[in-house]
């Protein structure tokens, strides 16, 4: 059985700025018919690797590849079958929605121009397409980019950042825009740095830092593949630190805070971590602590994005908590 | 092509500096030569001159919307941030500065037209209002029908010359920044013109487009005749347009956007 062709491929990607280089060697494989998270940290290079993509600006070395077709050689081709939004929806604010998407039609061809109205409909926008574009919330004005990218009927969508500014119901509109591209068998590449934008929407995820791509694989690959973790709460956390260390199923513990301990497993598989977990527990009431809450954070995306940003100690937000959306913002 | 061309034109159409210009070339200029003619008729002591100059004032701020229109051109796709997602398209992107060049032909050439025609009504009907002549020197700036029809060519190669090279000087900044591509469009488009001329105007006529206003003035000694054959000045302000277009080219072939 053959392996069919990726959708998007780049070996050794690499661009710099000066003397600065911000693409380092970048290796992407984004599979047909999937939505596929592009993460990282704001700065780490995302929309560099998407400008390349997109024949924005050169590259300085590596290969790549989008539709079959290698770049830039064959961009004309590859790029008629690809929708973009770069950075922000831009549009000619006194023109209207429908306005806006003719001129980009104009550029596409004239079964592009035919789409206008399925595209507006698709987007929610239809009803308010003869409205002036500086009128629109960044709500519309990101649905009408998904609408610009929609003429070229792409088997490509590539996403940067798209849930900048939306409200949450805006966020959920988008994210059930986009499973319902995948499902018509589109491809969705979508650069985030939300974390919880990524893992409610795609299906697989590359992880860039500083200009390297640190993992990539489906969703529960990417969660599955990190050393499993047990945080304890316990009054008293550093004096039952050297009592954890100790164990040979342990290969670290630490205290975080007062009344929190981290402890790194040795053991693989739930259900060895399970036993290990209620071993600890065991042992430490044993010794007179009394743990009031234990977490097991083996499988979860965000614990292992943070190990492999090297941002491990952070304490992530609580659920429901208004930054709940997990950005991975650098400081 | 045709649809990319006509997109363009749609954009400079709904652009409110194209708009401006048009409005203050076409509206607010004539109207100012009414105000000065009134004011001529008014306080002229000395036989005329300065109502000739109202012609020249108002011929040369007319290059003004053809100007606007090139910097429109040459930045607003690039102002309005549109210009990364149509390079996205796959589209080479000398196509979509080659859809420019037409479209600024066609509304430079819409608007010289308007231009002419207010100009021209507005000179025409002050002629059949005009005194005698006092020594040699016209008492009103009026025109002749012969005199307007011989403006519009003038008009037209000063215009279409501005408006193409500040498209290529606007495009070569890349939108950096528009306002001062529109001097430099301005200033660059009119340097050959000012160049041809045998004699070296004074600042006020150095910003005047000789070529349009040479003939039209008359026994002026401030614009003299064309110092080189026709054919070579047309060609020297040809390759010049088509060397401001040809940078601009380059540069978006070239830049990162």
């Amino acid at each position: 059985m053959t392996t069919p062709a990726p959708v998007l491929q780049t070996r050794g990607l690499r661009k710099r700025y000066g003397d600065r280089e911000v693409v380092r060697g970048v290796d992407l494989h984004v599979p047909r018919g999937v939505a596929f998270g592009f993460l990282g940290p704001n700065g780490a290079g995302k929309t560099t690797v998407i400008r390349m993509l997109l024949g924005l600006t050169g590259a300085d070395g590596g290969s790549m590849e989008l539709l079959g077709h290698g770049l830039p050689d064959g961009r004309r081709a590859a790029l008629a079958r690809v929708g973009a939004i770069v950075e922000e929806p831009r549009f000619h604010g006194r023109m209207t929605g429908r306005e806006n998407l003719w001129i980009h039609a104009a550029v596409l061809g004239p079964d592009a121009e035919r789409r206008i109205p399925e595209a507006l409909e698709r987007v929610g926008l239809a009803g308010r397409e003869d409205d002036r574009v500086e009128g629109y919330s960044l709500g519309m004005r990101q649905r009408l980019g998904i609408a610009r990218c929609l003429l070229a009927d792409p088997e490509l969508l590539v996403l940067d950042e798209p849930a900048n500014g939306l409200d949450p119901a805006g966020i959920r509109e988008l994210r059930a825009l986009v499973r319902s591209l995948v499902d018509e068998g589109r491809t969705v590449f979508l650069s985030s740095h939300l974390l919880d934008e990524v893992e409610r929407t795609c299906d697989m995820a590359a992880v860039i830092s500083a200009g390297r791509i640190v993992a990539q694989g489906t969703l529960d690959e990417l969660a599955a593949t990190g050393e499993p973790r047990v945080q304890l709460r316990l009054a008293h956390a550093a004096d039952a630190v050297a009592l954890l260390a100790a164990r040979p199923d342990v290969a670290g513990a630490e205290s975080t805070d007062p009344e929190r301990i981290e402890v790194r497993l040795r053991t693989k598989g739930t259900r060895g971590e399970h036993a290990v977990t209620a071993e600890l527990v065991r042992q430490l009431v044993g010794h007179g602590f009394a743990p009031y809450a234990v977490t097991s954070s083996t499988g979860r995306l965000e614990d292992r994005v943070l190990d492999l940003l090297g941002r491990r100690g952070e304490e992530p937000d609580p659920p429901g908590s208004a930054t709940a959306d997990r950005d991975l913002v650098e400081a | 092509m045709v649809r990319m061309v006509r997109a363009e034109l749609l954009r400079l159409h709904r652009s409110r500096t194209v708009w401006l210009g048009a409005v203050v070339t076409v509206v607010v200029l004539p109207l100012a030569f009414l105000a000065l003619i009134a004011m001529v008729e008014t306080i002229r002591t000395d036989g005329g001159w300065f109502a000739e100059k109202c012609v020249e004032i108002l011929l040369g701020p007319g290059l003004l919307g053809a100007t606007l229109i090139g910097v429109v051109a040459g930045t607003a796709d690039r102002t309005g941030g549109v210009l990364p997602v149509l390079v996205a398209t796959g589209r080479p992107r000398g196509r979509l500065f080659a859809a420019r060049v037409p479209a600024v032909l066609i509304a430079v050439v819409a608007l010289s037209l308007a231009f002419w025609l207010v100009v021209g009504a507005l000179g025409f009907a002050l002629h059949a209002e005009a005194p005698t002549v006092v020594d040699g020197v016209r008492d009103a700036p009026a025109l002749t029908g012969a005199e307007a029809l011989e403006l519009l060519p003038r008009i037209l190669a000063v215009n279409v010359v501005l408006g193409l090279a500040t498209l290529g000087i606007c495009t070569a900044g890349l939108a950096a920044a528009p306002a001062v591509g529109a001097v430099l469009g301005l200033a660059l488009g009119i340097m050959p013109m000012v160049a041809l001329v045998e004699k070296t105007p004074d600042w006020i006529l150095g910003l005047m487009p000789p070529l349009a206003t040479s003939e039209l003035v008359g026994g002026s000694t401030f614009v003299g005749p064309v110092a080189v054959p026709v054919g070579w000045a047309v060609l020297g302000i040809a390759l010049w347009t088509v060397g401001a277009l040809g940078v601009g080219r380059w540069r978006l072939l070239r830049a990162d956007v």
